[in-house]
């Protein structure tokens, strides 16, 4: 699994080769022959390449592309490297020069370090070149970070590839880790279908796990099957089943702020998590007419009735 | 110590850790209950600073409810020392009302496995760390307790400050009477401080540097039955044990590894006859369908085994944590019922439930403690100021203060 998409040869620049460049033109001049023949930045190498002389490729795609069966031709970089874990390394460098990888992208990293390579840092430290790339990222170049991103191998790919597409944190779907692969397929449906901001995405994923909890796998399920209007039926109707009384007030308080008919250039505030009791009134006005609307509205009995009908909303 | 299970690594930050008192007598006291690693020899110097991410990588293998770093470090005793302050306020939460607090950190991590435990995701380093620079610290809680001793006359008999408020009516009179403020400090922030107690014998030692100053308290804070190595003190009076309690069916399905409801009482019962004043922290409450009905039952039989003028104060406080804690806890202990109810994300950035549910919940067992202990001081801790004046009818006075 690799989400980004492939790195050129141009884009890589002069750290393409880094660190091996010196190796190729004092010891291995057949590599680098070979490096020419094929012409790395666009090659078409044939898939059954079988690494000869030390020279290792590594797929841009995928880890797991040399041993299953593949279309007969792959785009591949040419990597010089005393064995493919390096060459690994080497690659995660210098894509992640090109541009700077976003959290998802370490998580895919290390899956793939650990699935492919068996890989265990906690034993044997970092892989080669990840220092550096961990320099280079301006990250520091230990375990720690790495050890925080480790905690979402539980990322599916398509999941990962969500994550890298809207460049959200991780964290978006950390809860996704205790549900069952079907219901994660379906939420993914849903919030692409949708096309969920990372913010309703993270507090949609906690109803929906609320969901699971107080009514099982299975009614989830039909519950995301169901045909929504539009987004705001979808998210209205799993709020009013995962937290009834929240969106019990909620829906009270916005029906009463809607009530108030606000005149021109005046707002009102009323804390949406109900914790502050206070609202906020505002008023900023361009003309003295504004103003003069704004006095009678604060006067008006029926407003007056209206606000305390709101305040009893944050009191019951 | 029945419910913990010998330590798999016993490590030490540095070789100098061995020439404090406190390593030799942790080491010795660990073989006397049995939890030592299966043929330990000496601890093992330990860079800390790869610890943290060794243990997360090693907790991706492992089963529930071991599969965290804070999960694994509970199973490796650390001995190290503190460098900086190990006694502060107690650091309270943001817009919340505080009430003042000090605390002595001489022990992170815990043994015990409370769902809801906050430490989860506060802790950066993960291991169970004892800080063995005892004397150190104990000389920093002496400094502290000098410096309030001196503010003696601070507070007047109708200033009704926090200090007043959890004595005592015989303590309030006594130490309105010589115009000191009394002074609460205690262990059990990033520890529970009893659980381990037996083992260090801190409990004991900040007995004895605190009983000179009359105006202090020392509370130590537990889900723990480790009273007996306490009962031996020569003073008593300074001390509170102090039990976070919940119902039965709370501790059984929440609080892992802890004392039961029972044991926790039989504790203090036993603690009450030894001269020691006792308090009880029903925090955090957590809802559930019966919630009245067992948080009623459990209030009731407080009261039925204990005299009330031992009960110093009593806490009442919320189910509150940093989002991040929800997919842990469920990583963890899947079958949690912790996180069912309508909660929102307060200002001081920690999940609570919904004010009216909270408010709903404090009141009744609130009213039920002043209707059956009139005489004990009750408080919310790190609730806002509206549910402070919704349950208590209005907001604590001095000593108390908005963070």
């Amino acid at each position: 699994m690799w989400i980004r998409p492939s790195i050129s040869y141009v884009d890589a620049g002069d750290s393409f080769l880094w660190g091996i460049e010196s190796n190729i033109f004092s010891h291995s001049h057949s590599s680098l022959s070979r490096l020419h023949s094929v012409n790395v930045q666009a090659a078409n190498v044939p898939a059954d390449y079988a690494p000869d002389n030390k020279l290792w490729v590594w797929h841009p795609t995928g880890g797991t592309v040399l041993y299953e069966s593949l279309p007969e031709t792959i785009p591949v970089l040419c990597l010089q490297a005393p064995d493919e874990i390096s060459a690994y390394g080497l690659y995660l460098k210098t894509s992640f020069r090109s541009l700077e990888p976003i959290d998802v992208e370490w998580v895919v990293a290390l899956k793939v370090l650990q699935n492919r390579f068996l890989f265990d840092p906690t034993t044997k430290g970092l892989p080669p070149f990840w220092k550096e790339t961990l320099i280079q990222t301006r990250l520091e170049p230990h375990l720690g970070f790495l050890a925080q991103r480790a905690r979402y191998f539980f990322l599916s790919t398509q999941e990962c590839v969500h994550l890298y597409r809207k460049r959200w944190d991780l964290n978006i779907f950390e809860i996704l880790e205790t549900w069952p692969m079907n219901i994660r397929e379906k939420f993914l449906v849903v919030i692409q279908k949708w096309d969920l901001s990372a913010q309703q995405t993270k507090e949609d994923s906690y109803n929906l796990h609320l969901l699971i909890k107080k009514l099982g796998i299975k009614p989830t399920e039909t519950f995301l099957n169901n045909t929504f209007k539009n987004v705001e039926e979808f998210r209205t109707s799993l709020t009013r089943m995962a937290q009834p009384e929240l969106s019990k007030l909620s829906e009270l308080r916005i029906d009463k702020l809607r009530a108030l008919k606000l005149p021109p250039r005046t707002t009102v505030f009323g804390d949406p998590t109900f914790e502050k009791d206070a609202l906020k009134i505002t008023h900023t006005p361009r003309h003295v007419r504004d103003f003069e609307l704004f006095k009678d509205w604060v006067v008006d009995p029926v407003v007056i009735e209206k606000v305390k009908d709101l305040l009893e909303v944050y009191h019951q | 110590m029945s419910s913990i299970s010998p330590f798999q690594r016993i490590t030490i930050s540095n070789s100098e850790i061995l020439d404090y008192p406190a390593t030799w007598r942790i080491l010795k006291n660990l073989g006397t209950y049995n939890l030592l690693p299966p043929h330990f020899e000496e601890p093992e110097i330990v860079d800390t600073h790869t610890m943290a991410p060794t243990l997360a990588f090693q907790a991706l293998k492992e089963s529930q409810p071991h599969n965290t770093a804070v999960a694994l470090g509970k199973r490796i005793l650390h001995l190290t020392t503190q460098k900086g302050l190990s006694v502060k306020a107690c650091p309270g939460t943001n817009h919340m009302v505080c009430c003042q607090y000090h605390v002595i950190n001489m022990i992170s991590n815990c043994p015990f496995d409370c769902s809801y435990c906050y430490l989860q995701t506060y802790l950066n380093q993960p291991m169970t760390t004892i800080y063995v620079n005892e004397e150190d610290i104990l000389s920093q809680v002496v400094s502290l307790c000098k410096t309030n001793q001196n503010l003696a006359g601070a507070f007047t008999a109708e200033g009704r400050t926090a200090g007043t408020r959890v004595g005592s009516a015989s303590d309030n009179a006594r130490c309105a009477g010589d115009k000191k403020q009394p002074f609460r400090i205690g262990t059990g922030e990033l520890s529970d401080s009893l659980a381990l107690d037996p083992i260090t014998e801190f409990s004991k030692k900040l007995a004895f540097a605190m009983a000179e100053f009359e105006n202090v308290r020392l509370e130590l804070k537990t889900k723990s039955k480790n009273v007996e190595h306490l009962l031996d003190l020569p003073r008593k009076d300074h001390v509170v044990i102090a039990w976070s309690i919940n119902p039965a069916e709370i501790i059984e399905r929440e609080e892992h590894k802890t004392a039961r409801f029972d044991e926790r009482l039989r504790a203090a019962v036993l603690a009450a006859k030894a001269g020691f004043h006792v308090a009880f922290h029903f925090d955090p409450m957590i809802y559930c369908e019966n919630w009245k009905e067992i948080y009623s039952s459990a209030l009731d039989e407080i009261i039925k085994q204990l005299p009330q003028e031992k009960i110093q104060w009593m806490t009442i406080g919320g189910l509150r944590y940093q989002p991040q804690l929800k997919p842990i806890a469920y990583k963890r202990y899947p079958q949690t019922t912790l996180f069912e109810k309508d909660s929102v994300l307060a200002e001081d950035g920690k999940v609570r439930y919904l004010r009216t549910i909270r408010t709903q919940m404090f009141q009744f067992l609130y009213q039920k403690i002043k209707k059956d202990l009139p005489q004990t001081y009750t408080y919310l801790c790190m609730e806002s100021k509206p549910v402070w004046e919704n349950v208590v009818g209005h907001l604590p006075e001095r000593s108390f203060s908005v963070s």
